[in-house]
């Protein structure tokens, strides 16, 4: 049984659970896993960067706060920052490029906002599956911190 | 005996004795010839001497002792020279160091270079009266010189891995020789440890006098029951009587000081009544119970009810205790300072008799010092007064602190506030003298320069004035330039003290009160189950209702907390049934004086109070069973409809629905002259979600549907969504293409789904355009087949970067094509929030 990640939102947890975010669009995913300890976390993010004003709230809209967020709520439970390790999902853009200019290529700039904020947190990225136009469905695996990438339109399944 | 309880009894009286000597050698310095204050210092060394050394804490001993020879020595010459009063001050202060460490169950520290320093000659050796260490042979050996000289209970040194029984030996009535017997006995304990002293001693045993009984203090590191043992086994030793086992000189390692306060005997004299005529009174109420008197029942119940006040205002003075208590320490610490900054400053404290709650002074001690030193460093100049003033004023005490020196100045105030940045210049010319005065109060005021060693140390005029706030109370500041300056206190004359429970929900601590909360609950999360949209579980076999107090709160969807495979479910009861209320974790207990909040928090339905935490955080206390009352109502009406939208009235939730509705008759329409069948809607929906649920209400994220989305362009920007499922896009692409359509990859259905969702949006945004007097066009459609929660992405990307809630118009339409080919859709209009507004006012909703 897989705990729900909606967007915005993130959860953190250890073995044996199992979080899922699904239908992510030019959303992305951001795993964190400490493989000793089986703790990690999951997020579902929806904007790059952080955000601009008010108060750090317990948010995952953001992917550079949702990053920050996950991180210390893992080290609260006592993983240990030299071994996070972080996987990315998603990023696509779902629409062709003529319509919604403001949104255009939102999903690669999430991505690299998401590259960004993790080497700034010193977290290295091991393994990411981004971009493209279809939908994807991830399913983290905290008992073997596989990041598991289903996408329905394919019927493709790519274990990260 | 609990050596713990010696412990708490040494501890406090220990500080009463030295806060009485700070006092006393104060006042001594302003009159050395009172001779009677030295003998009350004397006595009061002494004390402390008697006590350390029963209690084993020889260091403390030895210091009392050594000061206890000072003052006899000053007691005889007539009076006390200056010199000696700061090396008694500083004694007092190494006393005090001692206690402390006593207090942290921490080994006493080394006072010996304190004790070598010597000023005065008439310093005495040290060593405690310690009997010498004599072997047990040497006894009976009749050495004369080798006495064994009864000591003072007190003067018995304790050593460590030792304990020092009070033994008491009954010899058999008919033994014969039995001074003989008794000198043998006392032999046989000497070979296992070492007799300190005994009664009848050795010169008596040796005179052959009579006894029955000898009684001797015995230091040994055998246990208890081997000694007693040892000397049951001695022949003719009848009874053997430990007679109190009260030294030892490890104290119970952890043993928390037991608070003591000291109570008038009156006072217990009167609770002892009251508890027996309480206890008259429930015979009374019983037997009328059990004879079913309604007569007699009324009468006793006003008795009982009157009784019982008597006894919570009883208990309530217990509580109470003299200002005096914690102003204690004043007058040394004023003169101290004064000394210190050259200053001369007289102190006085007058009402100290007033009685202040226990809390309250506890909280009060370190803020009033804090008040005197800032008079003596900042107030006085170079002379001057300083008075502390306590009265009482119907429900309140009023405390105020004075001084007569050179005042503040509301102007300089002002000035320095607006140079700190703290305030603008405007902002400060509009505050009143008083509020002016309150400057002071602001937490980054007084910059590190000015705060001196002596006052501003970890305790700063905001932290006073948060203290007395905390305790429910105020601080008002009187001040003129010249004419001194005045701290005035008022105070509650109770606190209540409530008692809490602490849980996490949505990311907050929320501190509930014990006396809503029956039991706390850890369970599985699997076990809280859903049916029909309610939440329960079970619980001895009964099915409890679960609501999440997070819903309660209006912050459902914000937890961030870690989640793990438990929920915790708080007990507790509505309209008679048990009910729980889901939280995030369990936090702890606490004890804690809440304060009721004034306007406008008090209009806030489930808020009952707030608290302050250690750290300045503030943490308020929820009373759930007007929020149940709230939430069960919200439940009744079902609508549906989950939160407010910016104020979103059920008004403006019809009429938008409406309008909605009338642009939707239109695209229903472009769409049914588009298939030639009919096509019909459904009732709209307005819905108001967090961002995250929205993919679910599209018929569930992971749901495979063909998907238009546009934005509308124009001054209301908003977006349109408009998702199929499969079979629906498939056979809505046969119907306008003339052929079996089976994918929706090729180009032809694509285009075919786009140029649908263009007809739909165009009529639909006209018919809104015209209500509103505005142009609404839609834009260039985007197409994509994937995951419902994929597709409604970029939609919500604006929405998101604008807030955390989503509103949307859904609408389903549907029809038959033909051969029972059923076609359905679904419709959204998700308008930016921020153009939301205008919209309603626009279209005059």
């Amino acid at each position: 049984m897989a705990w729900r990640v909606g967007i915005a939102e993130y959860r953190v947890g250890c073995r044996p659970e199992i979080f899922k975010a699904a239908g992510l669009g030019s959303c992305l995913a951001v795993s964190l896993y400490d493989g000793e300890l089986g703790l990690g976390g999951l997020a579902h993010t929806l904007l790059p960067g952080r955000r601009q004003e008010g108060p750090l709230v317990g948010s995952a809209k953001y992917v550079v706060d949702a990053i920050c967020l996950m991180r210390q709520a893992l080290l609260d439970d006592g993983a240990q920052a030299s071994r996070l390790v972080a996987k990315l999902a998603g990023g696509a853009n779902m629409f062709e490029v003529e319509f919604l200019s403001q949104v255009d290529g939102i999903g690669a700039r999430s991505a690299h906002s998401a590259r960004a904020a993790l080497i700034e947190q010193g977290i290295p990225l091991v393994a990411e599956d981004i971009g493209g136009n279809r939908g994807r469905t991830v399913e983290f695996d905290l008992a073997t911190g596989q990041l598991i990438v289903y996408c329905a339109r394919d019927r493709s399944t790519l274990r990260l | 005996m609990d050596m713990s309880q010696y412990r708490a009894l040494f501890l406090s009286e220990a500080r009463e004795h030295l806060d009485q000597m700070n006092q006393l050698v104060v006042a001594l310095e302003r009159e050395p010839g009172d001779t009677e204050a030295v003998n009350a210092l004397f006595r009061e060394a002494h004390s402390i001497k008697g006590m350390a050394a029963t209690m084993g804490f020889e260091q403390t001993a030895q210091l009392a002792h050594q000061l206890e020879d000072t003052l006899d020595h000053c007691r005889k010459s007539g009076g006390l020279p200056v010199a000696v009063a700061d090396r008694l001050l500083d004694a007092i202060d190494l006393l005090e160091g001692l206690v402390d460490d006593i207090a942290a169950d921490l080994p006493e520290r080394d006072i010996s270079a304190f004790l070598a320093d010597v000023v005065e000659p008439a310093v005495l050796a040290v060593a405690p009266k310690d009997p010498p260490d004599l072997p047990l042979d040497a006894l009976i050996e009749i050495d004369e010189e080798l006495v064994l000289t009864p000591v003072e209970e007190e003067d018995i040194e304790v050593l460590p891995e030792t304990e020092v029984f009070q033994i008491s030996v009954t010899l058999a009535p008919d033994v014969a020789m039995p001074a003989a017997r008794g000198l043998l006995l006392l032999r046989e304990l000497g070979k296992h440890g070492e007799i300190v002293s005994s009664t009848p001693d050795k010169d008596a045993l040796l005179t052959g006098q009579v006894f029955e009984q000898i009684s001797a203090w015995f230091r040994t590191s055998l246990q208890r029951d081997h000694v007693r043992e040892l000397l049951l086994a001695f022949p003719d030793a009848a009874e053997v009587v430990f007679v109190e086992d009260r030294r030892s000189p490890k104290s119970t390692p952890g043993a928390e000081a037991a608070r003591t306060v000291r109570v008038r005997t009156d006072l217990l004299d009167r609770f002892v009544n009251l508890a027996g005529e309480l206890i008259t009174q429930r015979h009374v109420l019983q037997s009328c119970a059990r004879e079913r008197d309604w007569t007699t029942l009324d009468p006793a119940l006003e008795r009982t009810e009157r009784l019982v006040r008597d006894l919570h205002h009883h208990v309530l003075r217990t509580r109470l205790m003299p200002l005096e208590t914690i102003a204690g320490r004043l007058p040394r610490i004023v003169r101290d300072l004064g000394r210190k900054t050259g200053k001369r400053v007289t102190f006085h404290l007058i009402g100290g008799e007033v009685g202040l709650d226990r809390v309250i002074l506890d909280e009060l001690a370190d803020p009033l010092v804090h008040l005197v030193r800032n008079a003596v460093d900042h107030g006085i100049r170079d002379c001057g007064e300083v008075i502390v003033k306590a009265r009482r004023e119907r429900d309140l005490v009023l405390v105020e602190v004075s001084d007569d020196g050179v005042g503040m100045d509301p102007a300089t105030l002002r000035a320095k506030a607006v140079q700190k940045g703290l305030l603008t210049q405007t902002q400060a010319d509009a505050l009143s003298e008083r509020e002016a005065l309150l400057l002071v109060c602001r937490p980054g005021f007084s910059t590190a320069a000015e705060v001196t060693e002596t006052s501003g140390r970890g305790v700063g005029m905001d932290v006073v004035k948060a203290a007395v706030e905390n305790l429910g109370g105020n601080l008002e500041i009187d001040s003129a330039p010249g004419q001194g300056t005045c701290f005035r206190l008022k105070l509650p004359l109770s606190i209540a003290i409530i008692k809490l429970v602490l849980v996490r929900c949505a990311g907050l601590p929320v501190a509930l009160p014990v006396t809503r909360v029956q039991r706390i609950i850890e369970i599985p999360r699997n076990q809280v189950e859903s049916q029909e949209g309610v939440l329960f579980f079970s619980l001895d076999g009964a099915r409890v209702p679960v609501v999440p107090l997070a819903g309660l709160l209006g912050r459902l969807g914000q937890s961030a907390d870690p989640v793990g495979p438990e929920t915790c479910i708080v007990l507790t009861e509505w309209q008679g049934a048990p009910l729980g209320l889901q939280v995030d974790g369990f936090i702890g207990h606490r004890d804690a004086f809440v304060k009721n909040l004034g306007f406008p928090f008090d209009q806030m339905v489930g808020l009952s109070g707030a608290t302050i935490e250690g750290d300045g955080s503030v943490l308020f206390v929820v009373d759930p069973q007007p929020l149940l009352a709230a939430w069960s109502t919200d439940v009744q009406t079902g609508t549906g409809e989950t939160m407010p939208f910016q104020q979103l009235s059920e008004i403006q939730r019809d009429a938008f629905k409406e309008v909605s509705n009338i642009g939707m008759g239109h695209a229903a329409t472009a769409l049914s002259q588009l298939v030639g069948k009919r096509i019909e809607i459904y009732v709209p929906r307005v819905l108001v979600l967090p961002l995250a649920e929205v993919p679910e209400r599209l018929g569930g994220a992971e749901k495979l549907m063909a998907g238009i989305v546009l934005r509308i362009e124009g001054e209301t920007p908003g977006s349109i969504m408009l998702l199929f499922p499969e079979e629906s896009a498939c056979r809505l692409c046969s119907a306008l293409l003339g052929e079996e359509v089976t994918s929706l990859e090729t180009q032809e259905t694509v285009s075919t789904l786009k140029e649908v969702g263009n007809i739909l949006s165009s009529a639909y945004l006209n018919a809104l355009g015209s209500l509103i007097g505005k142009t609404l066009l839609p834009s260039i459609p985007g197409f994509a087949y994937d995951m419902a929660g994929a597709l409604v992405d970029a939609l919500l990307i604006d929405l998101g970067r604008q807030g955390e809630l989503a509103l949307m118009v859904e609408t389903e339409f549907g029809g038959e094509l033909g051969q029972g080919h059923k076609v359905r859709g679904h419709f959204f209009l998700i308008p930016d929030p921020e153009t939301f507004e205008s919209f309603l006012q626009e279209a005059q909703i």
